[in-house]
């Protein structure tokens, strides 16, 4: 029965731009969102490192992906190698300096790494196009010889998906392998876990940098996906300035479970429904029931 | 007791019944579907909601005149663009792919237009931006995208003569870093610099700070006849303020684009004594003598007093000049479609070659007076009106007429394939 | 022109240390990291204009901050915050996203619209060259330092002050020698509410609008600000308040405006990563 269900859902999510366009372009947003959402979850979720930063990653992965069709004339894939790389390299020295601080310290200075990243960006109008942004078009996906246009909505569904499949499968081995369960030790008892032989700074970086990557990748999908990139990427609560935000990975995970495998991607399609309920009789509740959702839910660590 | 997996269950359910539903109601009809891509909320949701009855407005006026070739015409609304670029670029991919819109009027955002543009060539799909940046009509436009309302760089290249003889030529350009801003202050620092004048110019970060004292510290007065603003609606009120709590108001010529106060009330004293350059009179009795009759008209299908006021809220104040891209862009497509007999969307590039170099008399369908769209930038030129503030009243100073804003440009859009 | 310039940034760190000194303070006592900072602060601004009408500008400014002030005490109360974990943090995200959302509510159903323009309460323009000075500012920033003071006397040598000191040295041993840690706790989230409250009401007239997320960027910087001070001191937060201020108001002047902003808030936000390593960890 599991297994049917299971079976029917991915036949579904496979064959849905075919069967629907429009509703594609909705789970393009679930997909992409719930790839941020899930990289959170690895930072929290695993590790217990509470951050308002992850966007940051995000839209490195998204700019990398922007500066290399821009500048390079790069192709659909080496415009997403060049997101992941940007956000992992981010992430590298960011987590370097930051994960050494815990509790609040972390959160206070991924806060303030966001903040002074979005000023950056807003100052560096010239190559980040500040809040105007700056759109492309996405180059052609060349797959097996064939040549796709970069924009359809085929495209544009089966990488999302096929990004978020992977994410999954990833967070989903490193869970499962020794790497998982020291993350798991460092977020129930860093003590215990030192002295069980673990380099927390090691894992809490590996951590970090993972995040990260998959952040990244997930920005660079969104940015071929819309073939767009702003500054506001970077503004932490940045999403809370507009009437309709996005799904805040922070509160996703919070709502799907920290900690589970497939916790954010309920969270963020929980969101997203929301969203859209809320959108048709009142809009403005949809950020009250946000609001309200994290103070009955009430966080784990 | 309801459990999380219960409850995602239902909501997904609930939702997909929703859609189904709303899904279903689309009709197999005749009509032609002209669609928005609207701003229900945002920066610009005034702005989107006004340009939204202006459509209505105009549609119902075609549909008396007997629709376009003789079908209906009908409005298809997008969602919200929610003035942001990625959202509005999905909301126009949704009109035309699901809501099978013809044609498609597009945000007043700039950022928007932009992201839109290329999507519209990919589904040929013709689009008219409602904009004011330069660049929707040379850099990032293209062979399907119309301006039906000046841009930036034609309401300078109006009004620049008349400044430089009855302002001055020595000017502060205090401007926002936003392109809406920039692009302002370039295209006066060439016309300056030409003129023999001077130039200073002042960057404001965007967001604009929330005190503004210091900015307005930085201008010389000494070396200031002509003290420009290029703002956003919001900021435009909140420098004037600023600058009457300096005094400027009192010693400097202020001038600016109409757009930075397209909504606000001109009795608000930190607006006295200032100029503007619009591209159609607010009030009804400044309008020139030839056009009264198609303005009465204009007024009364969107629901504009003779002041400028909404009709049925008399404190709101209507961008009337802004509406025109919207209204215009209506019997625009009317025009062409019936001058080359459009049935559908494959009479598209048809219909494109006959709106590239279309003229249009003044009429109750264009009431803004005679235009033409040239043909290499897809920009309509209509006449221009410099207005100042006298006892909180616009005032009409000089009309300039549509010759005047008539720039060289460098785009050429007759040349790109369908 | 840097007279001005100097007397501007005077006036700006006055506010900005009154709103970095509550945040400031409800760290040392509760732990936290406050994120609805910058709510209270629009809600400050929200009813010094919503109550101006009823008891004129002068009586909302003491009325505003005390109610904030109030509901800072009952939602400290009601949400637990002094439980020192991160679901504290996290709950005043929460009241961020819900104090925000039923400002943008509620403005909007009173105006139509999200902003709302604030007028100044006096005509007080001061003659500096060739140009005005805005008196209403010197007044704003004359209330502030009286109650930057007022704290600093509080602070030093009331028996709050001392409480206040012990709960955050050692939550503990205050607790053992009668400390009523809890109302201590409660007491100064209040406090720093109303802090913030004030300065939204007093920033209203210079800002001359409401919206409600007048906040956001205001909290970032206040945290930067008191960060950089040393989270939980009192000096520290007053003197990088008053850095920021006169460097983002010099370099305007002197320089470029865009320069300005973002080289002072990344002067202060360098600080402000370089503390949070040293003593913000241990």
């Amino acid at each position: 029965m599991r297994r049917w269900a299971v079976l029917v859902g991915l036949a579904g999510a496979i064959l849905l731009p075919w069967l629907w366009e429009g509703a594609a372009l909705w789970v393009i947003n679930l997909f992409i969102w719930s790839l941020v959402a899930l990289s959170l979850n690895v930072l929290y979720g695993y590790t217990g490192l509470l951050s308002f930063g992850q966007g940051v990653y995000m839209a490195l992965g998204a700019y990398g992906a922007a500066w290399a069709i821009i500048y390079a004339q790069a192709n659909f894939w080496g415009a997403l190698l060049s997101g992941l790389l940007c956000a992992l390299v981010g992430a590298l020295i960011v987590g370097w300096g930051s994960v050494r601080a815990s509790g609040y310290s972390f959160v206070v200075v991924t806060l303030v790494t966001a903040f002074i990243c979005y000023l950056v960006a807003l100052s560096a109008d010239s190559i980040t196009g500040g809040e105007d942004g700056m759109s492309f078009r996405a180059p052609a996906l060349t797959l097996f010889g064939l040549a796709l246009p970069g924009h359809s909505v085929g495209v544009r569904y089966y990488l999302a998906l096929g990004a978020l499949l992977v994410g999954v499968g990833v967070v989903y081995l490193v869970s499962r392998s020794l790497v998982g369960l020291a993350l798991r030790a460092v977020r129930d008892d860093a003590i215990a876990a030192a002295s069980l032989g673990y380099d927390i700074f090691k894992v809490k970086v590996f951590s970090f940098v993972l995040a990260g990557g998959l952040a990244g990748v997930a920005g660079a999908v969104w940015a071929l996906s819309k073939e767009f990139v702003r500054a506001g990427l970077f503004q932490p609560f940045g999403a809370f300035m507009a009437a309709q935000p996005d799904p805040d990975p922070l509160i996703a995970v919070l709502v799907g479970g920290a900690g589970t495998l497939l916790g954010p991607l309920w969270g963020t399609g929980i969101l997203l429904v929301l969203r859209e309920l809320f959108g048709s009789f009142w809009p403005q509740g949809y950020v009250l029931a946000l609001g309200v959702a994290i103070i009955v839910l009430r966080p784990r660590y | 007791m309801l459990s999380r997996r219960d409850f995602l269950r239902a909501s997904v359910g609930a939702t997909v019944a929703v859609w189904m539903w709303g899904g279903s109601g689309e009709s197999q009809a005749q009509p032609i579907r002209i669609g928005h891509q609207l701003d229900r909320t945002g920066a610009v949701a005034l702005f989107g909601r006004w340009h939204n009855r202006a459509l209505d407005a105009a549609i119902r006026l075609v549909n008396k005149q007997h629709g376009i070739n003789g079908r209906p015409v009908e409005l298809v609304n997008s969602e919200d663009s929610q003035t942001k670029p990625d959202v509005g670029k999905d909301e126009f991919e949704k009109l035309v792919t699901q809501k099978r819109a013809d044609f498609v009027i597009g945000s007043v955002f700039s950022g928007t237009n932009i992201a839109t543009a290329p999507l519209a060539k990919t589904l040929k799909t013709v689009y008219f931006p409602q904009g004011i940046a330069t660049d929707i009509t040379e850099r990032f436009g293209n062979r399907y995208t119309f301006k039906s309302y000046h841009t930036v760089r034609a309401a300078i290249e109006a009004a620049h003569e008349w400044v430089f003889a009855n302002l001055g030529k020595r000017f502060t350009i205090v401007h926002s870093v936003i392109d809406l801003g920039r692009s302002q202050a370039e295209d006066w620092t060439e016309k300056i610099k030409a003129a023999g004048g001077t130039v200073e110019r002042i960057p404001v970060p965007f967001p604009a700070p929330t005190d503004l004292f210091s900015i307005i510290q930085k201008i010389d007065l000494s070396k200031t006849d002509v003290l420009y603003h290029a703002f956003t609606a919001v900021e435009t009120a909140r420098f004037l303020q600023a600058a009457l709590d300096q005094n400027l108001q009192a010693t400097v010529k202020i001038l600016g684009l109409i757009e930075g106060i397209d909504i606000l009330s001109t009795a608000d004293p930190s607006l006295e004594g200032t100029y503007f350059i619009s591209g159609y009179p607010r009030r009804a009795d400044q309008v020139p003598e030839e056009l009264r009759d198609f303005d009465r008209e204009y007024r009364r299908h969107v629901g504009i007093t003779l002041d400028g006021f909404s009709v049925e809220n008399p404190r709101e104040v209507v961008p009337i000049a802004d509406l025109f891209g919207s209204w215009q862009a209506v019997f625009l497509i009317k025009q062409a479609a019936e001058l080359v007999n459009w049935r559908s969307k494959s009479d598209t590039p048809a219909l494109i070659r006959a709106l590239e170099g279309l003229t249009m008399p003044a009429s109750v369908n264009f009431p803004q007076g005679a235009q033409f769209l040239r043909a290499q930038d897809h920009l309509v030129f209509h006449d221009h009106y410099i207005e100042k503030v006298e006892g909180g009243q616009l005032t009409v100073l000089a009309r300039l007429p549509k010759e005047k804003s008539l720039y060289k440009t460098n785009a050429d859009y007759t040349k790109e394939e369908f | 022109m840097l007279l001005l310039a100097l007397l501007n940034g005077l006036v700006w760190g006055c506010l900005w240390a009154l709103l970095a000194l509550g945040l400031a303070l409800i760290y040392g006592t509760l732990g936290i990291l406050n994120l609805s900072h910058g709510a209270f602060y629009m809600v400050g601004a929200l009813l010094g204009w919503l109550l101006t009408p009823a008891l004129g500008f002068w009586g909302a400014l003491v009325v505003a901050p005390g109610l904030v002030g109030l509901a800072g005490l009952a939602l400290a109360r009601l949400t637990r915050l002094e439980r020192n974990t991160t679901a504290a943090l996290l709950m005043t995200f929460a009241l961020m996203l819900i104090i925000q959302q039923i400002a943008a509510i509620a403005l909007q159903a009173a105006t139509g619209e999200l902003r709302h323009p604030i007028a100044s309460p006096v005509r007080w323009p001061i003659p500096v060259g060739d140009r005005f000075y805005d008196g209403y500012r010197l007044i704003a920033a004359a209330i502030a330092s009286a109650v930057l003071m007022g704290l600093g006397v509080l602070w030093g040598l009331t028996r709050w002050g001392c409480c206040v000191r012990a709960v955050r040295d050692n939550r503990d041993l205050a607790s053992i020698v009668g400390v009523p840690v809890l109302w201590v706790q409660w007491g100064t989230f209040g406090l720093g509410a109303a802090l913030a409250a004030l300065a939204g009401a007093l920033v209203g007239p210079i800002a001359r609008e409401v919206s409600p997320t007048m906040g956001v960027e205001v909290l970032l910087v206040s945290v930067l600000i008191a960060v950089a001070g040393g989270m939980g001191s009192f000096g520290g937060a007053l003197a990088v308040a008053f850095v920021y201020s006169f460097l983002e108001n010099l370099l305007t002047v002197l320089a470029d405006p865009m320069l300005a902003r973002a080289s002072a808030l990344f002067a202060i936000g360098l600080i402000a990563l370089v503390r949070s390593q040293g003593e913000l960890f241990s």
